[in-house]
């Protein structure tokens, strides 16, 4: 079954979130942060289907010991998610890109 | 360990809360009548076979049915009991929300950090000035609008003075600060003898 344009634009955000450096995907402590997606769920990320046809996508994520300045690798991760969803044909569907920080979390170490 | 300790106390806890909650519920019932009959607290004290403590308190269970100043109080004492259910309730029922601290708000969407995360960067940072030996770094975040409050916490050595600490603490902090419109305050401090150092 294709997966919705929701769960696509979600897959982008894990994918970027995978891709930026000093931060890693958190689902929290009960584990709500996250989005289904077949048999698995796409971690640190909840995407919001919009009443407009757009998808809001929270971005849920711990910074990496060093702590990078944070309202930069915000700007990383939604500039690299509007480039991937646009690459994808999904531009015009990505709606707000909120990006919140949990927690300092030692380089290796699990959610 | 602690965990299942922490779990028999709250199921304990639970279970004291639903004894309580019963015997409410009888006390609210058996009030219902008065005198012997059967919705009465003389046949509820009957059917616990408390008839000792009914002949002891039956005098104090009349002027609790008639009208009157014990009634009067019994009645408020009742009211307030309500009340602190209620209380109760939403406090167990409704989730709380951590206030986060707001990075910046604009139509992209919210960029935002959770207290511990800033607070920890931030007594990583001063802790990296010279003479400090430990830091504590405590965020509050504004009620509207970006940004918060921090309050850093320096322990530093006898040979150097307070101010001297904060002022080299706060440069350090300065980046984070602008960075996440941060309004910061630094005591610096000696900590007591036999006190303990991170």
């Amino acid at each position: 079954m294709p997966a919705t344009e929701r769960v696509r634009l979600a897959r982008l955000a894990e994918e970027a979130v995978a891709a930026t450096k000093g931060v890693a995907a958190s689902v929290g402590r009960t584990g709500v942060w996250a989005t289904p997606d077949g048999g698995r769920t796409i971690p640190g990320v909840v995407a919001i289907a919009l009443p407009q046809g757009r998808v809001e996508i929270a971005l849920h994520v711990d910074a990496i010991w060093p702590p990078p300045p944070l309202t930069r690798v915000a700007d990383t991760l939604r500039d690299r998610l509007v480039r991937s969803a646009q690459a994808a044909g999904l531009g015009d569907r990505l709606g707000p890109v909120a990006v919140s920080f949990h927690d300092v979390r030692a380089p290796g170490e699990g959610a | 360990m602690v965990a299942a300790l922490r779990t028999l106390a709250g199921l304990i806890g639970f279970l004291l809360l639903v004894i309580l909650a019963l015997a409410g519920l009888a006390a609210a019932v058996f009030s219902l009548q008065g005198g012997e009959e059967t919705l009465s607290y003389h046949n509820l004290a009957h059917l616990l076979h408390l008839d000792d403590l009914d002949a002891e308190l039956g005098a104090w269970l009349s002027a609790l049915e008639a009208d009157g100043p014990t009634a009067a109080i019994a009645a408020l004492a009742g009211a307030g009991a309500v009340v602190l259910g209620i209380a109760l309730l939403v406090g167990a029922l409704v989730p709380t929300r951590e206030r986060l601290i707001i990075l910046r708000r604009d139509q992209r969407g919210d960029v935002a950090a959770r207290r511990r995360a800033v607070g920890q960067a931030a007594a990583a940072l001063a802790e990296q000035s010279r003479d400090v030996m430990s830091a504590k770094a405590k965020v509050r975040p504004r009620r509207r609008g970006a940004g918060g409050n921090l309050r850093v916490t320096a322990n530093h050595a006898r040979t150097v003075g307070n101010r001297e600490v904060a002022a080299a603490v706060r440069e350090r902090l300065d980046a984070l600060a602008d960075a996440l419109s941060l309004h910061v305050r630094v005591r610096g401090r000696v900590p007591r003898r036999g006190g303990r150092v991170r």
